[in-house]
């Protein structure tokens, strides 16, 4: 089994009108055993920005905290939050300062320009090649799975409550299918006034 | 100095609490080659003396104004080889900033990192603080940053400031000419004569530098532009180099020749231009058949004088002026079927006494007259 899927997890990102949404599943695993079914592994690293870290659960965490660090030091020299595409930069160089010896983690960010409230996505493989396509990210044990539901579910200008039931749908029925991911999932949606956080109810197995 | 015991080494505070070896670096800058930086509302301007201390000496070979990134640019007072270093180090930290981030650095960030820079000169073993001061200026958040960086690592944000040689005088002149509403044309024209303040001998394109920053980036004037320099009291014609008059405007300058000939039509002999040359020569009385022509022509004068008055607008303005004034004259003009004569003395339109005109016509022209040659 390759080192990605040693823990599961999946992470998908949708862009809709005016809105982003990440979603994430909850199972913490080591190999077939489930450990915690409470892992979150989508994180707030800003006030419309988001980032998700599916791969192997220690590399997540060691992750997020050196980008926190490089975020927060960012913001205090600076004196400005940083924004979707500058994320996107540091992500790229924290990845890729591993090139050959890397952290086993796929991320995807998802958030709002904090001026121009326009939604961002984008997706990076383990050493930081990052993608940014106008519709969907998918990352995680079940990615095929999630192509596969994003791609029949999805549609342009979704407005936020039709983009949760999209994303929702999306992420369990891949999920679903899927050993090393599932027990339960949490949703994002982010609005330029408001983020909402929903846990779904879904097969615990 | 009562602190030359503490002077030699740099890391050994002397009694007063002062590093003298900071002290005698601001020296070396004082004694440096002036250098002006003013903010103006639309972008910033760096100026700087080049004198060359001999005439074999290849003048365009060595560059004090320098380009950092596309939109920031620097230039110094002091030593050229202490300038040079950090001119290489802030375009590496630019370089590095924007592979980290995918985004020009900005002004203020770079800013810091150079003034970091030369502060770690100055608490170090075996190295001396750099002999420069910065001005770096740049363009970032729609509006333009000029600051300072001295050898001890302190930098400063400035409106306008000067510095090298003779930097009180030059700041005294920035505070007397600095207002908020300059623009880049007139900012520029204030740095050059802020420069000529303590300049010695003829200054020319070859012998001072000027860059200027705004919203389409920084960039350092070439010679070419040396037009800025001609401190004329009137702006030059851009076709033919010579100061813009009304009288060259009206009848001299070749670039309105095919306007004229189509205005001035009415008027006897073919060549207009050398009709109109012809009036400015002799002192003619003009004649009045229409009212309109009069008011037009009123109208017109008071316009100039307006323009020859506030010729202190930018260089751009005044053409912009001269020629819509010239295009709305002439279109009335071309309306009015018996156009007899101009009189135009120099710099201004005089309107003369009508011959023969009834009473009242004349007084309102006398006192016409009467009115612009006291404005005059």
């Amino acid at each position: 089994m390759s080192i990605l899927g040693y823990n599961g997890g999946c992470v998908v990102a949708m862009k809709g009108k005016n809105c982003v949404a990440i979603a994430s599943d909850l199972r913490f695993g080591v190999q077939l055993q489930t450990i915690a079914t409470d892992f979150e592994r989508v994180f707030e690293v800003g006030p419309h920005l988001f980032i998700g870290l599916p791969g192997l659960v220690t590399d997540t965490q060691t992750v997020i905290q050196k980008l926190k660090f490089r975020m927060k030091m960012y913001e205090m020299r600076e004196g400005r939050r940083v924004r979707p595409k500058t994320l996107n930069a540091m992500v790229q160089n924290l990845l890729y300062e591993r090139r050959f010896g890397p952290y086993f983690v796929e991320p995807v960010i998802a958030g709002l320009d904090e001026t121009t409230n326009e939604p961002y996505i984008c997706n990076f493989d383990l050493i930081g090649s990052a993608c940014e396509p106008a519709d969907f990210c998918v990352s995680g044990t079940c990615e095929e799975n999630l192509l596969g539901m994003c791609e029949t579910l999805w549609r342009e200008n979704l407005d936020p409550e039709d983009l949760f039931e999209v994303i929702s749908q999306s992420l369990v029925n891949a999920f679903d299918r899927d050993a090393s991911s599932g027990w339960g999932a949490v949703v994002h949606i982010i609005e330029p006034h408001q983020v909402t956080t929903r846990r779904l109810k879904c097969r615990q197995d | 100095m009562s602190s030359e015991p503490y002077s030699f080494s740099l890391t050994t505070f002397s009694p007063s609490g002062k590093l003298v070896q900071i002290e005698y670096a601001l020296a070396a800058v004082a004694a440096g080659a002036p250098a002006v930086a003013i903010k103006a509302k639309d972008g910033a301007v760096l100026a700087t003396e080049k004198k060359h201390k001999s005439i074999l000496v290849e003048e365009h070979s060595i560059v004090k104004v320098e380009n950092i990134t596309n939109h920031i640019g620097m230039v110094y007072s002091g030593m050229g080889p202490d300038y040079r270093l950090l001119v290489r180090q802030a375009r590496k930290i630019a370089q590095q900033y924007e592979r980290n981030y995918l985004e020009s650095i900005p002004t203020t960030q770079l800013v810091q990192r150079i003034a970091a820079v030369m502060q770690e000169y100055t608490q170090s073993g075996g190295v001396r603080p750099f002999g420069v001061s910065l001005l770096i200026c740049g363009w970032d958040n729609d509006r333009p940053y000029v600051f300072q960086c001295d050898p001890s690592g302190a930098y400063f944000s400035w409106k306008a400031t000067a510095m090298g040689k003779n930097y009180i005088n030059g700041k005294t002149f920035l505070e007397k000419r600095y207002n908020e509403d300059l623009e880049v044309d007139d900012a520029v024209h204030t740095a050059i004569l802020t420069l000529k303040e303590s300049f010695e001998g003829q200054m020319s394109s070859d012998n001072i530098e000027i860059g200027v920053c705004n919203q389409s980036g920084f960039r350092r004037l070439s010679p070419a532009e040396s037009y800025l320099l001609e401190l004329l009291p009137k702006p030059l014609c851009q076709q033919c180099r010579v100061p813009l008059t009304v009288e060259h405007f009206l009848a001299v300058c070749p670039s309105h020749a095919g306007v004229r000939r189509a205005c001035f039509s009415g008027l006897r002999g073919d060549d207009a231009d050398a009709v109109l040359r012809g009036i400015l020569a002799e002192p003619e009385q003009a004649s009045f058949h229409v009212d309109a022509l009069r008011t037009s022509l009123e109208s017109y004068f008071s316009m100039s004088l307006k323009i020859i008055m506030n010729f202190k607008t930018s260089f751009r303005q005044y053409m912009q002026q001269l020629e819509d004034a010239f295009e709305k004259v002439l279109g009335q003009v071309r309306q009015v079927p018996n156009v007899a004569r101009l009189r135009l003395r120099g710099d201004a339109l005089c309107l003369c006494a009508p011959h023969p005109a009834p009473r009242s016509q004349a007084s309102r022209t006398k006192e016409l007259l009467q009115r612009l040659s006291r404005t005059l």
